[in-house]
């Protein structure tokens, strides 16, 4: 039996501003859970967002990936609390980090650079604009050069529904590609507005979100790992995501102005 | 791997529940950002498990239980920093109508309350989640339930406003 006290407190408690978006929350499950089973040790190479982890890393590149799916939750319009209320929250936030039973983020597993996406196929720029299940439009950016390889998979396992896309560029060595000149460009669905990004790294978002910046007037994330930089941005329905295994900050900058 | 069915149920849980599970986290949290990312991170363990747990406990206790705990936890971690407010900040909230200022009052005390305590009297009175589903989603037993609530609505019944409200303990 429902009692008074019972109606004063549902009836004293505000309506959510923000609501978390369903696809949003369920490729996150399955990004944590990816990384999980590439930490635990899973034989079979796993995508994880720009990132392919394996257990056995090659190349010796260690690389904390980014996590721009674990952030993704719309947080981006301003929520209706004063000044004051963000004030007293920023007290209270509580760090993803600090409530996340998963430490095998922050474990950093190794990025296999070289491996291939979950059951994907090779296919020519044209053939990609008109790969079937894909359920955004992809985006070949023009960077000067085409891209050396690109890699479509609509398997579920590979990153969530959808479809995913990787481009490789390769790119000669030099100050911007002091390493390795590799760039890889992801490409997968979001429901997230490009505005939303800039709520990504406020408020309770986990610092591995990134740093808000634009560029070229579009809204997006840096994120420094270990010395390499990588960039998300979203681009009508699609998350792009730049990354290599040694990308400096002023190259991922350049190449996302590019897109 | 979940299979499709599996999934799709997961989003429909997701779509039609959140609010509710965002709405109890704010409560535990005091912060709807806070919120956000308790119910985030437990939706987000659930899912691998959503076919068991929905068939065995059902997926929104089990998802309850996750985000009754993280709260509980960080709270007693960051207890050395909480000051509680005796107001609430959020302007959009559903305290109008009769007894306004009544449920501002009774929300604000709940929120002002040890962690616990503030966990069963969300579960069990803004909720309305029997002593044994408290005591399931808390991890405790139903005596504990009791004890808290106990407590709880001792130190409600302090509130100048709220002393003379009466404070029902609800059918167990």
């Amino acid at each position: 039996m429902t009692t008074r006290m019972t109606l004063l407190l549902q009836g004293g408690v505000p309506e959510p501003a923000q609501l978390l978006d369903p696809d949003t929350v369920v490729a996150m499950a399955r990004h944590r859970r990816t990384l999980q089973r590439a930490a635990a040790g899973a034989s079979t190479a796993l995508t994880v967002g720009a990132a392919v982890l394996a257990p056995s890393a090659m190349s010796g590149h260690h690389h904390r990936p980014q996590e721009p799916l674990a952030s993704l939750k719309p947080s981006s319009a301003p929520r209706p609390s004063s000044t004051a209320s963000r004030s007293a929250a920023s007290e209270t936030v509580t760090p993803s980090s600090a409530i996340s039973d998963s430490p095998l983020v922050d474990e950093g597993p190794r990025i296999m650079w070289d491996a291939r996406l979950s059951n994907s196929v090779v296919v020519s720029e044209d053939k990609l604009r008109r790969f079937p299940g894909l359920a955004f439009a992809p985006v070949v950016p023009n960077f000067g050069l085409a891209p050396l390889r690109i890699d479509v998979s609509t398997d579920p396992n590979s990153g969530g529904t959808g479809g995913l896309v990787e481009l490789h560029y390769t790119f000669a060595s030099s100050p911007a590609f002091p390493v390795d000149g590799r760039a890889i460009v992801t490409e997968q669905p979001v429901a997230l507005a490009p505005g939303g990004l800039a709520g990504l790294a406020t408020g309770s978002v986990p610092a591995s979100a990134g740093t808000p910046i634009e560029v070229a007037g579009q809204p997006s994330l840096v994120h420094e790992s270990q010395g390499s930089f990588s960039l998300v941005t979203v681009r009508g329905k699609a998350l792009i995501i730049i990354a290599g295994p040694a990308v400096s900050r002023a190259e991922v900058l350049k190449l996302a102005a590019e897109l | 791997m979940l299979d499709s069915s599996s999934t799709e149920d997961f989003r429909r849980f997701v779509a039609a529940r959140q609010r509710a599970l965002l709405r109890t986290a704010w409560f535990l949290t005091g912060d709807w950002g806070a919120a956000e990312d308790v119910v985030q991170l437990a939706l987000v363990r659930a899912w691998p498990h959503w076919s068991r747990v929905a068939a065995t406990e059902g997926g929104e206790a089990y998802v309850r239980r996750i985000i009754v705990n993280k709260p509980i936890d960080w709270r007693c971690r960051q207890s050395s920093v909480e000051v509680p407010t005796p107001t609430l900040p959020e302007t959009a909230n559903r305290a109008d109508g009769p007894d306004v200022d009544l449920k501002r009052m009774l929300v604000a005390a709940v929120r002002a309350l040890p962690p616990r305590q503030r966990a069963v009297v969300v579960l069990r009175y803004f909720d309305d989640l029997t002593e044994a589903q408290t005591a399931a989603a808390m991890g405790c037993s139903v005596g504990t339930v009791k004890s808290q609530a106990s407590k709880a609505l001792a130190s409600l019944r302090r509130e100048p406003l709220l002393a003379d409200l009466e404070l029902e303990e609800s059918a167990p």
